[in-house]
């Protein structure tokens, strides 16, 4: 595997900029993805608590990924 | 020449199926007998559905729903008292699913990708990545490249710098995790205040996120 190219350096500042503080981990905001996902496809004003897990997912690629996963899953349902 | 069989569910089935009450399909998951059977059934259509869509969307396809379905099925039974409430059963029972069968997929996807030769050169720059100094804006991202590399360099752990190269190569942080012998949370924890130390390096050396991003977009 080479060195970092340079498209790897700007995702590497875009995420460095985007950083936030994150007040909960993996496994909690996995807790609470399920209710978060049915509120964001029914359009529903998001809770302070849903707010921390919508800001784990902009933290976290992994999390994200699943709970892209998750909604492919729920919208065969809508 | 694919011989797996194709299960095929019902559409209309399986979305009245996901509007049974949330009480309903606990009692009816610990019941006994007939109860119980159907019920699992029933589960799995749901199951299978909604894996379908996940599978197809997700690492191209790696992983079939049918290959993931029944694992997922004993880890919803055996969790089946954690579940509050807090959403509809079949999207707490789909979360399980999901989290089971996009595992599976990336475990699959980087199941040949050694960690020895990935951490190679971890964290170097290829030359090619330094740009030209021909104009005003290459000058300033000349400069923050540079300042990045000396941030990294001196702000970061040996481990910080391995997890956030295999970052930027792809590697979820569950991956990474079960290939070092970490979990998950931790090395989340170790990437999220690596981008801390390089945020707050960058602030302190007089870089405004802002400006900094728009010399890269």
């Amino acid at each position: 595997m080479s060195a970092l190219s340079l498209e790897q350096i700007q995702t590497l500042v875009g995420l460095i900029v985007t950083t936030e503080p994150d007040k909960i981990n993996c496994d909690q905001c996995y807790g609470r993805i399920g209710e978060f996902a049915e509120v964001a496809l029914e359009g529903r004003e998001l809770s302070d608590g849903m707010k921390i897990v919508q800001n784990h997912l902009e933290q976290c690629p992994c999390c994200k990924g699943e709970y892209e996963g998750l909604l492919d899953a729920l919208r065969e349902f809508q | 020449m694919n011989t797996r069989s194709v299960v095929v569910v019902s559409s209309r089935r399986s979305s009245e199926l996901y509007s049974v009450e949330n009480d309903q399909w606990v009692a009816d998951l610990q019941s006994e007998g007939d109860e119980r059977d159907s019920a699992i059934e029933n589960l799995r259509e749901i199951l299978l559905r909604g894996l379908s869509a996940t599978c197809r969307n997700q690492y191209g396809g790696k992983v079939q729903a049918e290959d993931v379905v029944q694992e997922a099925l004993i880890k919803i039974l055996d969790k089946l008292d954690t579940f509050e409430g807090r959403s509809k059963f079949t999207t707490w029972a789909l979360t399980i699913a999901v989290r089971v069968a996009i595992s599976e997929m990336r475990r699959k996807h980087f199941k040949d990708v050694s960690m020895d030769k990935l951490l190679e050169k971890s964290m170097r720059f290829e030359p090619a990545a330094l740009p030209e100094v021909s104009s005003d804006i290459e000058n300033e991202k000349l400069s923050i490249i540079k300042k990045l590399r000396e941030l990294i360099d001196d702000n970061l752990t040996d481990k910080q710098r391995e997890a956030v190269h295999c970052l930027l190569n792809g590697m979820p942080v569950e991956i990474f995790a079960e290939k070092t012998g970490s979990n998950r949370n931790a090395v989340y924890k170790l990437v999220h205040d690596a981008r801390v130390k390089l945020r707050q390096g960058f602030e302190q050396a007089g870089y405004k996120a802002d400006d900094v991003n728009s010399v890269f977009v």
